[in-house]
């Protein structure tokens, strides 16, 4: 019980990656900077803003559907496999793409996108592994 | 796995009948991949707003004991189901599958280590509701046939001011509406 809760102490106690990751069981890939409060903010059906509990400051995103948007629009074009990295800021460039007139139609809508492609971009956003999110080497 | 990413498997009123009760696990990929960054808050929450406890970690009291202690709630402290995220999950192009509970805890819990403990309460902002995703089609359920759904998600989203117990525009967000409480 001791060996457990040392063990324990030691991986609660680590620093804090800041790295996308893909949740397979909700298809999405998420990036928050920081591990603290949250708030999700859906802006469409592919993107959600994460917020501080100011509800003001960007602490991340979530890129939904992404298994289905990455097999049939992301994979053909990067040509990737799953053991490399994926820059996000094309993603989200991507997606904007294929949005294309509906995105120049909301200015709501366009701005989180802006809002995204930045913090993707001044963070420089990545998913590591693939789908998959194994660490780097 | 150590003790505290072990998140019991919970307890929920159905989205069909809320006066029966069915049970759900807590995804192992939520959990693993939340480990892997080691981003604590998601995990801390799952315990006092799911599976209505403290986290087992060390001198948890501390943070019931002094001052605003967490919320702890289960399922069945939900106000209200949805189904369907109107958005592409797995092979579903609206994830009509997925449930939505809403909880309204008060106070909650995040990652904020001092020399006592590793977590902090933290008052929940106004307007501001805990939605959890339920994946009833989940591959995995058929190995645990006692289950009724995994646990996929936990996110905090803004409310209503006219129904600040609900998420906002949830009347659009939302496929169907099973129950809610008031």
């Amino acid at each position: 019980m001791t060996h457990v809760a040392t063990r324990s102490a030691e991986q609660i106690a680590a620093d804090f990656i800041p790295t996308a990751v893909y949740f397979s069981d909700s298809d999405c890939v998420e990036y928050v900077n920081e591990d603290g409060f949250a708030i999700y903010s859906r802006v469409d059906e592919f993107l959600t803003l994460i917020f501080d509990e100011t509800k003001i400051r960007l602490i991340g995103f979530k890129l939904k559907g992404f298994k289905y948007c990455f097999e049939n629009h992301l994979k053909p074009l990067f040509d990737l496999n799953d053991s490399q990295f994926l820059a996000l800021v094309p993603v989200i460039e991507a997606v904007c793409t294929k949005l294309g007139e509906r995105l120049v139609a909301d200015d709501e809508r366009a701005r989180a996108y802006k809002a995204a492609l930045k913090l993707a971009a001044n963070d420089n956003v990545r998913l590591y592994g693939g789908l998959y999110g194994a660490r780097a080497a | 796995m150590t003790t505290w990413l072990n998140v019991p498997i919970v307890l929920a009123p159905s989205a069909d009948d809320r006066s029966k009760t069915v049970q759900y696990g807590v995804s192992k990929v939520f959990v693993e991949r939340n480990t892997f960054i080691n981003r604590r808050t998601p995990i801390l929450q799952l315990w006092c707003h799911l599976a209505g406890k403290p986290p087992p970690i060390n001198n948890i009291s501390r943070v019931f004991e002094h001052g605003l202690p967490p919320t702890l709630t289960t399922l069945h402290d939900s106000v209200a189901c949805f189904q369907g995220v109107k958005r592409p999950h797995n092979d579903e192009k609206d994830g009509n599958s997925i449930l939505v509970y809403v909880l309204n805890p008060s106070v909650t819990i995040v990652y904020d280590p001092d020399l006592a403990c590793v977590a902090k309460a933290m008052r929940v902002p106004k307007n501001t509701v805990l939605t959890v995703h339920v994946c009833v089609s989940d591959p995995l359920l058929a190995e645990h046939s006692s289950l009724n759904g995994i646990v996929t998600r936990l996110e905090y989203v803004s409310s209503g001011a006219d129904e600040p117990t609900l998420p906002f525009r949830h009347q659009t967000r939302y496929i169907h509406e099973r129950w809610r409480t008031q």
